[in-house]
C-alpha cells in the first residue's frame, strides 16, 4: 500500500496480568491526522509507546514505512534501548509527552539541539541554527536561553514540540500534550498541532481536547479496553456514533 | 591553665603548613581517583549484566564495612609482605582512601541517578539517543547536581580520614603534630592547632561546594 506510513496489526501488550492492548489494528497514511480518544487508563499511551517501541509489544506487528519493528525489538541480546535500528526508527518518529519531559539542566535551545548533535551528528553551529528556527516557529524566539523551570507549561510544551520537530520526523505522536496545562495555556499548544496538521504532517494525537479532534483531525479512533471500538470521520463519529460505548463516552463528555 | 605558647606554634608554621599541604594532597588525590573509580563501580552496579552487578555490590559492601585503620594496616603491613610488594606509605594511604571513598561515592552516584524521574530517560531514548549518550548528556549531569552535597561531605570525610594515614608514618598534619608535641612537649598547643586546621579545611570545602552548587543550579 503506497502512502501508508504506519500499520499496526493485532497489537497485544500486557503488564503482568493486565491485558492493556488487545489485538489493536491501525493504519495511518501520509499526511493524515488521526485523533485517538477514549477513557482514561485504557491503553492510549501504551499504544503510542508501542509505536516507537519504547514499550515492547507482546504480539503483533508495528510496520513503519514497510518495516516491521516488533521482531527487531525482540531480537535476542539487544536491550530495547540499545538497538541501533530502533534508534534509527525513533529519529523518524517524534513524540511529545503530557509532562513535557524537558531536560531541566539544559536551556530551551540546548534541549532542542541535543538530538541533532548527538544522534544526527550535526555540528554545534548547525544544530543551534536549526533549533533556533524551530523555536521561532513555535513562538519562543525570546525564550531560547531560558531553562525549563523558568517557562510556563505552555511554553515548555512548545519547546518539547520543537525538540521533536527539529529531527524532521515523518510521523509525530502526541500524548495528551495539553492535559497538564492550565486551561488558558491550552490554546497556544493546540495551535501548534493545528499548524502541523495543516502543514501536512502525519500525526497520531491522543487527546481529550474534543474541539481539536473534531475540527483538526481527518479521522478519530475511539479506544477503550485495549482496542479500537469505533473509528470514523470527525463529523460522523461525533454526530452519529454507532457503538453504545462511544455514545456513552461522548454523552459523558458533553454533560 | 598555663599560657598558650603561640610563639612556638608560629615558629613551626612552615612545617605545619607543609603537613597540611600533604593532608590536602592525599585527600584530594584520593577524592579524584575515588570519583572516577566510584563512577565505574556505580555503572557496573546499574548494568544489565548480573555478574557485574554482583561484583559491584560485593565491592561496595566490603569496602564500606571495613574500618579505615584496619584496611590501612592490613594493606601496608600485611599485603606488602605476603605478596612482596613495595609500597610507599603515601601510596598505600591514597590507595586505601581511594578504594573506600569509591565505595561510598558509587552509592552517592546511584542515589543521584535514582532521584531522576524515569521519564527523563524515556524522553532521551525517544529522541534516538544511544544508551551512552542518555547517560552522559541527560542522566549524569543531573545526578551530579543532585549528589553534589553528598560528594562534598565525602570530600570532607576524606580530609578527616587522611589523619589515619599517620599510623603508617606519613608526615601529614596529624603525624607532624604528634612529632611537634613530642619535641616541644606542648600537646595542647599543637593538637589544638591541628584541630583548628582540620575544621578550617572542612569549613572551606563546605563553602567551596556551596558556591559550586549555586553556580550549577538550574
Ligand atoms: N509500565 C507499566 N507497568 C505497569 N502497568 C502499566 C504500565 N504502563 C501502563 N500501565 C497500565 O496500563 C493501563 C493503560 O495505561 P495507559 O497509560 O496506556 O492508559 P491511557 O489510556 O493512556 O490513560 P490516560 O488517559 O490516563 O493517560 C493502565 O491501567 C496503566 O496503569
Ligand atoms: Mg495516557
Amino acid at each position: 500500500m503506497s502512502g501508508v506510513v504506519l500499520e499496526v496489526n493485532n497489537l497485544h501488550k500486557s503488564f503482568g496480568s493486565l491485558h492493556v492492548l488487545r489485538g489493536l489494528n491501525l493504519t495511518v497514511r501520509r499526511g493524515e491526522t488521526v485523533a485517538v480518544i477514549g477513557p482514561s487508563g485504557k491503553g492510549k499511551s501504551t499504544l503510542l509507546r508501542c509505536i516507537n517501541l519504547l514499550e515492547q509489544p507482546d504480539e503483533g506487528q508495528v510496520i513503519f514505512e514497510g518495516t516491521d519493528y516488533v521482531p527487531i525489538a525482540r531480537r535476542r541480546g539487544l536491550p530495547l534501548r540499545g538497538n541501533p535500528q530502533l534508534r534509527q526508527l525513533r529519529t523518524h518518529i517524534g513524540i511529545v509527552f503530557q509532562q513535557f519531559n524537558l531536560f531541566p539542566h539544559k536551556t530551551a535551545v540546548e534541549n532542542v539541539m541535543l538530538a541533532p548533535m548527538r544522534v544526527l551528528g550535526m555540528s554545534k553551529n548547525e544544530a543551534r541554527e536549526r533549533s533556533l528556527e524551530q523555536l521561532e516557529h513555535v513562538g519562543l524566539k525570546d525564550k531560547v536561553d531560558n531553562h525549563p523551570q523558568t517557562l510556563s507549561g505552555g511554553q515548555q510544551q512548545r519547546v518539547a514540540i520543537a525538540r521533536a520537530l527539529v529531527m524532521e520526523p515523518r510521523l509525530m505522536l502526541f500524548d495528551e500534550i495539553t492535559a497538564a496545562l492550565d486551561p488558558e495555556l491550552v490554546g497556544e499548544v493546540v495551535e501548534e498541532m493545528q499548524r502541523l496538521a495543516e502543514g501536512g504532517m502525519t500525526m497520531v494525537v491522543v487527546t481529550h481536547h474534543m474541539s481539536f479532534a473534531r475540527h483538526s483531525s481527518d479521522r478519530i479512533l475511539f479506544v477503550d479496553d485495549g482496542d479500537i471500538v469505533e473509528e470514523g470521520e470527525p463529523d460522523t463519529l461525533f454526530n452519529n456514533p454507532k457503538e453504545p460505548r462511544t455514545q456513552e463516552f461522548l454523552a459523558h463528555l458533553l454533560s | 591553665m598555663v599560657e598558650f605558647q603561640l610563639d612556638t606554634v608560629v615558629a613551626s608554621g612552615p612545617r605545619i603548613m607543609a603537613a597540611l599541604g600533604l593532608t590536602i594532597y592525599i585527600s584530594t588525590v584520593s577524592m579524584l581517583f575515588g570519583l572516577a573509580v566510584g563512577l565505574v563501580v556505580s555503572l557496573l552496579r546499574g548494568s544489565g549484566f548480573q555478574p557485574f552487578r554482583l561484583l559491584a555490590v560485593t565491592y561496595i559492601s566490603i569496602f564500606r564495612g571495613l574500618p579505615l585503620i584496619a584496611f590501612l594496616i592490613w594493606l601496608y603491613f600485611g599485603v606488602t609482605v605476603a605478596f612482596n610488594i613495595q609500597l610507599s606509605p603515601i601510596t598505600a594511604g591514597i590507595v586505601v582512601l581511594t578504594i573506600q571513598s569509591s565505595a561510598y561515592l558509587a552509592e552517592i552516584y546511584r542515589s543521584g541517578m535514582e532521584a531522576i524521574p524515569h521519564t527523563q530517560r524515556q524522553a532521551a531514548v525517544a529522541l534516538g539517543l544511544s544508551p551512552v549518550r542518555v547517560f552522559t548528556d541527560v542522566q549524569f549531569p543531573q545526578a551530579v547536581r543532585i549528589a553534589l552535597p553528598a560528594i562534598g561531605n565525602e570530600y570532607i570525610g576524606l580530609v578527616k580520614g587522611s589523619a589515619l594515614v599517620s599510623v603508617l608514618g606519613v608526615a601529614e598534619l596529624m603525624r607532624t603534630s604528634q612529632q611537634l608535641v613530642q619535641f616541644y612537649q606542648l600537646p595542647f598547643e599543637f593538637f589544638t592547632t591541628a584541630a583548628v586546621l582540620y575544621v578550617a579545611v572542612g569549613v572551606g570545602l563546605g563553602r567551596l561546594f556551596r558556591i559550586v552548587e549555586k553556580r550549577i543550579r538550574y
